[in-house]
C-alpha cells in the first residue's frame, strides 16, 4: 500500500543487475527485518547548542572550586591529610568539657598508685611491706614517712647498707629508680606512698619540690653511686617548694587547680 | 573524506542477515543467560533491602545473611546481568559497525557458558561465606584470572574484526564499543593484581576498590549504553545523529575523567589526601559527557516523533539516556566535598546511584537494543506489545522509585548521620522510608522483568510472531488497513518503513 | 578520527590515571615510616605503633565474610569531610577518666595487620573505629551499676565483660529494648546451640575470632604531636 515516487528496488529486484534473484528471494539470506533497516546514516555536523555549552561550562566551574580543595598537596604521596589541618570545633557544643575536681591528694595518690605497681611492686610488694629478708618495708618507714628531701634521695639514688631500721636487707643495695624519672612522676610515687598501706602522713609531694629533690641529686659529688645510711643524715629535711593544701580541688588531667577551695 | 559503501539497500540487507545469522548463538546465549541473572540478582535484592526494613526476616540463616545477600545481589547485577547483556550488545554491535561476520561464535558462546559457570560458583561461594569482603570484587580470589580469560576469549574476536574493518569514517558508536572493551580487562586486570597478588596495602587496596567500582561503572556500563545509543537511535529515526562535536566531547570527556574518578569513596580516610577531591572532581565532571550523550542521541530520536512513539526500542533506549543524563547531574551534585558528599559519601545515595547507572541507565538501554536485536537473531517479532509496555511502564517506575528516593533520601540519610547530637537510632529512622521505598521499586522492577523475561524465552523458543512488520508501541486506526495493531503487512518484504 | 589518534588518546587518558592516581599511590605508600614521639613535646618516647591485639587476620576474614563492610564503616574522618569526630564514643571519648579528651581522627596505622581496610560503603550501622573501646567503657558502666544496685549481694562472678556484651550483640541485636531500632542481622550460625535448657548458646571460634577483632579496634591511643590535629589549648589561667 505504499505509494513512494521512486521506486523501490526490492519490488522489483530483476532490474538491478547486481542481485542474483535466487539468492534475493531465498529468506534464509535476508531477513525483513534486516531489509526493512535504514542503513546507519551518520552524524550531522550541527554546532554545540549554547545550552548545552552553558551547563557544561557550569559544570567545569564547579569542577574548579571542588579541585581547588586538594592545592597544596596535589601528587603528594605522603600527605594523607590536608595541609595546615586544625581540627574544628563542634557547632554548637562547649567543646572544653572538664572533669569533675578532685581534690589534689586523691588525684597525686591515684596516678602514684600506677607508677608503684610498674616500678616498685615487684620489690617492695603490692603491699608495701616488702618479704623481711631482702626488702624492707616501707609502712610505717620512719624514712618513708620522715623528711622528704631523704625519702626523695633514697629512690633517686637507690641505697646502699642498712635501712631506717639499721638493718641490711638482701645483698644491701637497692638500685636507684631516678634514671628517667620527671619529677611530676616522683612526686606521684612519693605522695602515693606516704598516704598509702596505713601511712597517713597526710601531705602532698609537689612537683616543684620534686625537682628541687632531682636538682639535689645531680649536684652530688658522686651522682652515680647509691646514697648510704651515713650520707643521708645530711638530708634530713623538708624539699623546699610551697605546700599544698591536700584538700585543693584539681582536674584529674591536667592537675591544675580549679574553683574555689573545699 | 570518508569512503562511500557503495552497496546497494539489497546488499545491505543479505550482510546484516548475514552478520545477525553468525551470530545468533553467542549473542542469544548472552542476552537469556543474563536475563535469568537479573532475575537472581532481583530477587536477592528484594532480599536485602527487606532484611533492611524488616531485619527479622529470613533472620539467623547463615546462606541468606544480610551482608551476603547484598554482596550477591550485587555480584549478579554486575557480572551476570551487566556484564552478559554487555558482552551481546558489544559483539553484535561491533559486527554491525565493521561489516563483516563473526566467526568465532562456537569459541565465544563456550566463552559464554564458562562465564556463567563462574558467576554461579562465585555466587554460591559469597553465600556460603567464602566471599572477599572487597565491595564488588566478592568472588573467590581464583575466580578472577578465569574471569578475564574467557573475557579474552569473548573479546579478542570483536577486536579482531574492528581491527581489520573496512577503512572509513568510524562511527561514533565503535569508538565507545572500542573503548568498553579495552578499559573492562584493564580495569579488573589492575584491580586483581595489586588488591589481590600484591596486596600489603590495606589503605590503597581499599582505594583500587574503589577506583574499579567506579571504572566499571563510568568505563564499561555507560560506554555500552552509549554505544548501544548512538547506534539504535540514527537507525531506527533514519536521521543522523546530532551533533558530531556533542559526540566527540563527550566520548573525549568521558575518556579523560572516568579513570580519575573513583576515590571519593574515601574522602577522610588516612590515603593521599588529594586522591579523593580528584575523584570528586571527576565524578563532577562526568555530568558533561553523560549530557553530551544524553543530547546528541534525545534530539536525534525525538527528530522523528512518529518512530519515536511507535519503536520499543527507541523508548527504552531513550528512557535509558534520560536516566544517564540524571545519573550524570546527580553526581555532579552528590559528590561536592564541603557540602554533599559529606552527607552522601556513607548513606544510601550510593546504592542509589549504582542502581541508576547500572538498571536505570545501562539496563534500560540493554533491553531497548535487545528489543532491536532479537528479531533480527531468531528471524521472529515479539509476541505482544502489550508484554512490552508492562515491562517498560513497571521498570519505569521502579527505576525512578530507586533514582529519586535513594539518591534524595540518601541525602536525609546524611544530614541524620551528621548530626551528631542525637543518637544513632535517628540516623537510621532518616534512611528507613526510603529502603521501604527502595524495596517497593525493586518489587515492581521484578514483576516487570517477569514479563520480559517470558517473553524472551518465548522469542528464545522461536515462538515469536513469524511477521515481516514488527511489533510496535502506539496505537494505529482502526480502520487503517495495517490493522487495528497496525500489525498487518499487506505490501510485501521491505515496503513498510524500517523500525 | 584515525585508530592511531583513537589509541593514542585512549592509552594517555587512562594511563595517566592509571599511573598518578592507582600504581604510584599503591606503591609508594606500601611501605609505612614509622612515626616517632619527639622529645620534649610528646609525653611518651619512641615509636608511634599502635598495637592491636585479638584474632586480627582469623577475625577480620569473619568480618569480611558475613559483609558486615555493607553497613559498617571504620573511618573517623577529620572535621573537614564529616563530623565524625564529634559524635560520642566514635572518635575516642571527650572526658576519658584517665587521659581527658582522646578523640582522633584515622591514621595509616590504624589499618596496619590488615589485608584489607575495611573503609564500609554505606552506615546504617554506626561507625566501628572505637567499637572496642565503647564495649569496655560499658562493661565497667554495668559493672560498677550492678555493684551499686546488689551492694553486698554482689560477687566478681556477676561482672559482665566487653566480650560477653558483644557476644551478645551478634547473637541478638534486638535483645536489649534500647536496641529494639537495630536492623543488624543476628549471627547466630556463628553460635553452638545451648548444650542444656537455660543455658547461653556458645560462640563457634568464628564468632570468637570476631569479637576479638572488634574489641582490637580501640584506635583512640595517643598520637605524636605531628600527628596530633587538637587545636592548640587556650593559655591557662
Amino acid at each position: 500500500m505504499s505509494a513512494s515516487s521512486t521506486p523501490n528496488p526490492n519490488s522489483r529486484p530483476d532490474l538491478d543487475d547486481t542481485i542474483n534473484v535466487t539468492t534475493a528471494h531465498n529468506s534464509a539470506s535476508m531477513t525483513a527485518a534486516a531489509a526493512r533497516e535504514n542503513r546507519n546514516p551518520g552524524s550531522n555536523k550541527e554546532p554545540l547548542s549554547i545550552a548545552t555549552f552553558a551547563v557544561c561550562a557550569v559544570i567545569f566551574i564547579i569542577c574548579g572550586s571542588v579541585i581547588g580543595n586538594a592545592s597544596g598537596g596535589f601528587f603528594s604521596y605522603n600527605t594523607t591529610i590536608k595541609p595546615e589541618y586544625v581540627r574544628g570545633k563542634a557547632p554548637g557544643v562547649a567543646d572544653d568539657v572538664a572533669l569533675p575536681p578532685k581534690p589534689i591528694l586523691n588525684v597525686y595518690v591515684k596516678k602514684g598508685q600506677s607508677l608503684y605497681s610498674a616500678k616498685c611492686n615487684g620489690c617492695h610488694g603490692a603491699d608495701g611491706k616488702g618479704d623481711g629478708a631482702n626488702y624492707p618495708s616501707l609502712v610505717g618507714s620512719s624514712w618513708s614517712t620522715g623528711h622528704t628531701e631523704r625519702f626523695a634521695q633514697v629512690i633517686l639514688n637507690g641505697l646502699q647498707g642498712p635501712t631506717s631500721t639499721g638493718k641490711v636487707y638482701g645483698a644491701g643495695v637497692m638500685p636507684a629508680q631516678g634514671g628517667g624519672m620527671s619529677a611530676q612522676d616522683l612526686a606521684f610515687i612519693m605522695t602515693f606512698i606516704r598516704n598509702s598501706f596505713g601511712n597517713t602522713v597526710g601531705d602532698v609531694v609537689s612537683p616543684e619540690m620534686a625537682q628541687a629533690a632531682i636538682d639535689i641529686a645531680a649536684k652530688r659529688s658522686n651522682p652515680a653511686a647509691p646514697v648510704t645510711a651515713e650520707e643521708l643524715k645530711a638530708h634530713e629535711k623538708d624539699l623546699t617548694g610551697e605546700k599544698m593544701d591536700p584538700t585543693t580541688l584539681v582536674d584529674p588531667i591536667t592537675f591544675k587547680p580549679v574553683g574555689a577551695k573545699k | 573524506m570518508s569512503q562511500e559503501i557503495k552497496q546497494s539497500a539489497e546488499q545491505d540487507a543479505i550482510l546484516r542477515t548475514t552478520i545477525d545469522r553468525s551470530l545468533r548463538h553467542p549473542v542469544m546465549f548472552f542476552f537469556t543467560s543474563g536475563a535469568a541473572w537479573l532475575a537472581v540478582s532481583l530477587i536477592l535484592g528484594i532480599i536485602a533491602t527487606a532484611k533492611m526494613v524488616s531485619p527479622e526476616f529470613m533472620d539467623g540463616c547463615a546462606w541468606f545473611t544480610q551482608g551476603r545477600v547484598f554482596a550477591a545481589h550485587i555480584s549478579t547485577l554486575v557480572y551476570g546481568w551487566g556484564c552478559q547483556a554487555a558482552f551481546g550488545v558489544l559483539i553484535w554491535l561491533i559486527a554491525r559497525l565493521t561489516r563483516q561476520e563473526n566467526r568465532a561464535s562456537g569459541i565465544i558462546l563456550a566463552a559464554g557458558h564458562a562465564w556463567n559457570l563462574l558467576i554461579a560458583v562465585g555466587t554460591f561461594s559469597i553465600l556460603a561465606g567464602y566471599g572477599t569482603g572487597v565491595p564488588w570484587m566478592e568472588f573467590p580470589t581464583m575466580i578472577w584470572p578465569a574471569l578475564l580469560l574467557t573475557y579474552s576469549l569473548i573479546a579478542i574476536w570483536t577486536m579482531i574484526q574492528f581491527r581489520v574493518r573496512t577503512p572509513g569514517e568510524v562511527f561514533v558508536s565503535q569508538w565507545f564499543a572500542v573503548g568498553a572493551l579495552v578499559w573492562f580487562p584493564w580495569l579488573v586486570a589492575t584491580a586483581f593484581v595489586l588488591v589481590f597478588c600484591v596486596g600489603g596495602n590495606p589503605l590503597m587496596s581499599a582505594g583500587v576498590a574503589a577506583w574499579f567500582r567506579s571504572g566499571i561503572t563510568y568505563l564499561f556500563f555507560l560506554p555500552t549504553a552509549a554505544a548501544a545509543a548512538y547506534y539504535l537511535a540514527p537507525k531506527i529515526s533514519g536521521r543522523p545523529v546530532h551533533s558530531y562535536s556533542l559526540s566527540l566531547i563527550g566520548f573525549w570527556v568521558l575518556a579523560a575523567v572516568g579513570p580519575w574518578a573513583g576515590m571519593q569513596k574515601l574522602a577522610g580516610a588516612p590515603i593521599p589526601f588529594f586522591l579523593p577531591y580528584m575523584g570528586a572532581a571527576a565524578a563532577v565532571l562526568i555530568g558533561i559527557p553523560t549530557i553530551a550523550i544524553a543530547v546528541s542521541t534525545l534530539r536525534t530520536m525525538t527528530s522523528e516523533p512518529g518512530k519515536f512513539a511507535s519503536s520499543p526500542a527507541l523508548r527504552f533506549t531513550a528512557t535509558g539516556v534520560v536516566c544517564m543524563l540524571i545519573l550524570g547531574i546527580s553526581s555532579s551534585l552528590t559528590n561536592l566535598p564541603n557540602s554533599t558528599l559529606q552527607l552522601t559519601q556513607f548513606s544510601i545515595t550510593q546504592y542509589g546511584m549504582d542502581i541508576l547507572a547500572i538498571y536505570g541507565s545501562f539496563s534500560f538501554v540493554m533491553f531497548g537494543a535487545m528489543y532491536f536485536i532479537v528479531p533480527r537473531i531468531t528471524r521472529r517479532e515479539w509476541l505482544s506489545k502489550r508484554l512490552i509496555k508492562l515491562h517498560f511502564l513497571f521498570s519505569m517506575y521502579g527505576v525512578i522509585a530507586v533514582a529519586v528516593l535513594s539518591v534524595l533520601g540518601g541525602m536525609l540519610h546524611g544530614i541524620g548521620q551528621e548530626d551528631f547530637k542525637f543518637t544513632w537510632d535517628s540516623a537510621v529512622a532518616h534512611a528507613y522510608p526510603y529502603q521501604m521505598a527502595t524495596l517497593i521499586a525493586w518489587c515492581f522492577v521484578l514483576f516487570s522483568n517477569f514479563f520480559f523475561f517470558v517473553h524472551l524465552l518465548l522469542m528464545w523458543m522461536r515462538l515469536g510472531r513469524r511477521s515481516s512488520h514488527p511489533t510496535l508501541l502506539g496505537h494505529a486506526h482502526i480502520d487503517s488497513p495495517h490493522g487495528p495493531d497496525g500489525d498487518i503487512d499487506n505490501a510485501g518484504p521491505g515496503s513498510v518503513i524500517a523500525h | 578520527m584515525t585508530l592511531r589518534t583513537f589509541t593514542f588518546g585512549m592509552i594517555a587518558s587512562f594511563g595517566s590515571a592509571w599511573l598518578f592516581a592507582v600504581v604510584l599511590p599503591f606503591f609508594k605508600t606500601r611501605d609505612v615510616k614509622p612515626v616517632y614521639f619527639a622529645d620534649g613535646i610528646d609525653e611518651k618516647t619512641g615509636v608511634y605503633f599502635p598495637k592491636r591485639t585479638g584474632q586480627i587476620t582469623n577475625g577480620a576474614k569473619v568480618y569480611a565474610q558475613n559483609g558486615c563492610y555493607v553497613c559498617h564503616t571504620q573511618v573517623v574522618r577529620p572535621t573537614y569531610a564529616g563530623n565524625d569526630i564529634h559524635r560520642d564514643g566514635w572518635a575516642g571519648f571527650k572526658a576519658d577518666p584517665d587521659r581527658g579528651d582522646t578523640r582522633r581522627e584515622s591514621n595509616v596505622f590504624d589499618y596496619q595487620g590488615e589485608e584489607f581496610a575495611q573503609i564500609g560503603i554505606m552506615r546504617i550501622g554506626p561507625d566501628l573505629s572505637n567499637v572496642g573501646s565503647r564495649y569496655e567503657k560499658t562493661a565497667i558502666a554495668l559493672n560498677e551499676l550492678n555493684k551499686t544496685k546488689l551492694g553486698d549481694a554482689w560477687n566478681d562472678s556477676m561482672k559482665t565483660s566487653p566480650e560477653a556484651l558483644l557476644l551478645e550483640h551478634l547473637y541478638n541485636p534486638r535483645n536489649k529494648p534500647s536496641m529494639r531500632w537495630s536492623t543488624c542481622p543476628s549471627v547466630r550460625f556463628l553460635f553452638n546451640e545451648p548444650a542444656r535448657e537455660g543455658l547461653a548458646p556458645s560462640p563457634k571460634p568464628e564468632a570468637r575470632a570476631l569479637v576479638g577483632y572488634l574489641l582490637s579496634m580501640k584506635k583512640n591511643d595517643t598520637v605524636p604531636a605531628s600527628m596530633n590535629y587538637a587545636p592548640p589549648k587556650p593559655a591557662a589561667q
